[in-house]
């Protein structure tokens, strides 16, 4: 079977001449909930925008959901984002103004496809209720929950989270950790997570490690904070 | 910190400067045509005849409308800015900036302002004299002798009247984030106020009540009585539906579901954000009603007695609200770029979201025609409220008259200037990539 996200020998140099990722190749199946970590400016966040298609790789191919976007036009790689994508920003990236239910609509109000139901996912989330409430007036967790509510609503083929949980304490973290990692067992969705925090990357199935723009290390998730935590400090330490 | 908040966002200041700038241009004409009235060397006769046909007090009125319609507008333009910085005033506040600290920040902030675009303002309101003067007597309106004089007051007046109105929209805008608590004014500043003023709604009401109701009032009375109390039917009628202006939206925008389901996200993002578009609404519904009203008494009046209005005094009529119109269409566009460069983030967030350019421009498209077709109807009650009394008491008549291609020229002009303001800032931020707005 295809992969969900695949990125071939994937190199993203900036105008400047900072080479943010050098050849870079990944697989990620279906229902694969993988974690990318490295040190700040290691890459990760370069990496999670080309594979979703919100950058454009110096050179390289990156597949998203069985299509090359690569090359893709900049309208269809939106539509195809929105019907097969979600995303979960560390800055929530939410309309403050609207209501709860009007973002998690939002994809559908832009012609992407109505996979569930608006109540159905904000009860997944643990939202029901809170449908009519603006936005800004909810708390970071219940906002974080409403991203990932938006993302769950067009029934995505992969989740790309860009540290989920950088802005919250670590029991809402966990929630929001949870909601993750029942939307790849329970509904199949691929996640491709970024994060710093090595209790977050310890709910991953896979752990992808960055140095320098390059893949340092990449297999299974040890299971808690403090293995994955050694196993960062012995890749950052080669760089130091 | 001034610096800091001009720097960070110049194009707030932009819309307050440039209506400064005309406020500025339109006092100091008024000016000119007072100090060149009173200056010239007239006959008692020449005198008397300039005085009668009421010429003579246009100076006067020129620099009473321009004070009154800068503190509207002036003011909507300042308050749309310093909503705008609620979120930074929040900041400044947390780090211990005291409330009349954040005042006098902004009060120094509305003068700098103030002080160039009112040096901008000038040469223009002086060329825009010398034009009118010439005009005028070109035309015969004014005896020659009338020779172009510059007031000795006007650098000292012009100044007053733009750092005046800017100093009061600025406080008045700043009332509300300078007295928030902290922890409040943060919370304050990523939710805006979403429930209709209290205060306001009523006494926009009132003032509209009470402008229908003088009109209905001057029906009775005779033609010159009419006349001159229709200014306040004017006056009545526009601060009202300023007033009313985020509940006009309101109502209007679930007009834009019609355009189905990228139009309800624009009457949603209408509807929250009434507030600030309003800003755009006050002054284009004053120059949809000055036109409108200018146009349709002259082309009714033409329809009605079959007699065509002598060339000066359409040229007269016409260029004072072909001053007043621009002022206010140009605080509008102003406005509007404003509230758009505020809402690039949520733009990027809609074409996150799955949003396309061009479905993302169809949003602000769908927004700009709620926009549009409310300050028409607004513009339009405004002007046949006004009207209709002195329609009746001098042609006898209830049927303002106005050729179909003139009403849709007027359209198509209101619908270009609020898609200036809306949808070429939008574009031309959609040109950057989402997550680098965002991030």
């Amino acid at each position: 079977m295809e992969s969900v996200i695949s990125l071939t020998s994937v190199s993203r140099r900036y105008p400047r001449g900072v080479l943010a990722l050098r050849d870079v190749s990944l697989d990620v199946p279906a229902g694969q909930f993988v974690a990318v970590m490295g040190a700040t400016g290691s890459g990760k966040s370069t990496l999670l925008h080309c594979a979703a298609g919100l950058d454009r790789p110096t050179s390289g191919r990156v597949r998203l959901a069985g299509h090359d976007v690569t090359r893709m036009r900049e309208a269809r790689l939106t539509r195809l984002r929105r019907d097969r994508a979600g995303f979960v920003f560390q800055s929530y990236n939410l309309l403050s103004e609207l209501t709860v239910r009007q973002n998690v609509a939002l994809p559908i109000r832009l012609g992407g496809p109505q996979a569930r139901g608006v109540d159905e996912v904000l009860a997944q989330v643990g939202l029901t209720g809170l449908g009519e409430r603006p936005v800004g007036e909810l708390s970071g967790g219940q906002r974080q929950r409403v991203a990932i509510a938006r993302a769950l609503v067009t029934g995505p083929a992969v989740i790309f989270a860009d540290e989920p949980t950088g802005a919250l304490d670590p029991t809402t973290g966990a929630r929001i950790l949870t909601l993750l990692r029942e939307a790849a067992d329970r509904d199949g969705v691929t996640v491709l997570m970024v994060s710093h925090d090595p209790i977050a990357a310890a709910w991953s199935d896979r752990l992808v490690l960055l140095r320098d723009g390059s893949v340092a290390d990449d297999g299974p998730a040890p299971g808690d904070a403090a293995a994955i935590s050694d196993r960062l400090k012995s890749v950052s330490a080669v760089t130091a | 910190m001034i610096r800091q908040a001009l720097r960070r966002n110049p194009w707030a200041f932009l819309g307050p400067a440039a209506t400064q700038a005309l406020a500025a241009a339109l006092v100091t004409t008024g000016l000119c045509l007072l100090a060149s009235f009173d200056g010239a060397p007239l006959d008692p006769a020449q005198r008397a005849a300039l005085t009668d046909s009421g010429i003579a007090d246009l100076g006067l009125i020129f620099v009473v409308s321009s004070i009154y319609l800068s503190l509207l507008i002036v003011g909507v333009t300042m308050g749309t800015a310093i909503a705008d910085q609620a979120q930074d005033l929040a900041l400044v506040r947390t780090i211990g900036a005291t409330p009349a600290r954040v005042r006098r920040a902004i009060a120094a902030q509305a003068a700098l302002i103030a002080v160039p675009a009112t040096v901008a303002g000038i040469p223009l309101g002086l060329l825009a004299g010398y034009t009118w003067l010439t005009g005028l007597t070109g035309h015969g309106v004014v005896p020659a002798e009338v020779t172009f004089r510059m007031h000795g007051g006007t650098v000292p007046i012009a100044l007053a009247v733009t750092v005046g109105t800017s100093l009061l929209g600025a406080l008045v805008a700043a009332i509300r984030p300078s007295r928030l608590r902290p922890a409040v004014a943060l919370t304050e500043s990523a939710v805006p106020r979403r429930r209709a003023g209290l205060v306001r709604t009523p006494i926009g009401l009132l003032l509209v009540a009470g402008g229908i109701a003088l009109a209905v009032q001057l029906t009775r009375v005779d033609a010159g009585t009419a006349d001159q109390a229709g200014f306040f039917v004017m006056l009545a009628m526009c601060v009202g539906v300023g007033l009313l202006g985020p509940l006009l939206l309101r109502v209007a925008a679930p007009l834009a579901r019609l355009f189905g389901s990228t139009g309800a996200l624009a009457a949603d993002a209408v509807i929250a954000r009434a507030r600030s578009l309003s800003g755009a609404l006050v002054p284009l519904t004053l120059a949809v009603g000055f036109a409108a009203f200018t146009i349709v008494l002259g082309t009714t009046t033409e329809h009605v007695t079959g007699v065509a209005t002598p060339a000066a005094d359409r040229w007269l009529a016409y260029a004072g609200t072909g001053a007043y119109t621009t002022f206010a269409a140009i605080a509008a566009v102003n406005t509007l770029v404003t509230v758009i460069q505020a809402r690039r983030h949520d733009l990027a967030v809609i074409r996150l979201a799955g949003g396309t350019r061009g479905r993302t421009l169809a949003v602000v498209i769908c927004e700009a025609l709620v926009v549009t077709a409310t300050a028409l109807v607004a513009g339009a009650v405004v002007a046949t409220t006004t009207l209709l009394p002195l329609l009746h008491t001098a042609l006898g008549t209830w049927r303002p008259w106005l050729p179909v291609s003139w009403l849709l020229g007027g359209i198509a002009i209101t619908a270009v200037l609020v898609l200036a303001g809306m949808v070429l800032p939008a574009a031309a931020g959609l040109r950057r990539a989402p997550i680098e707005v965002v991030g």
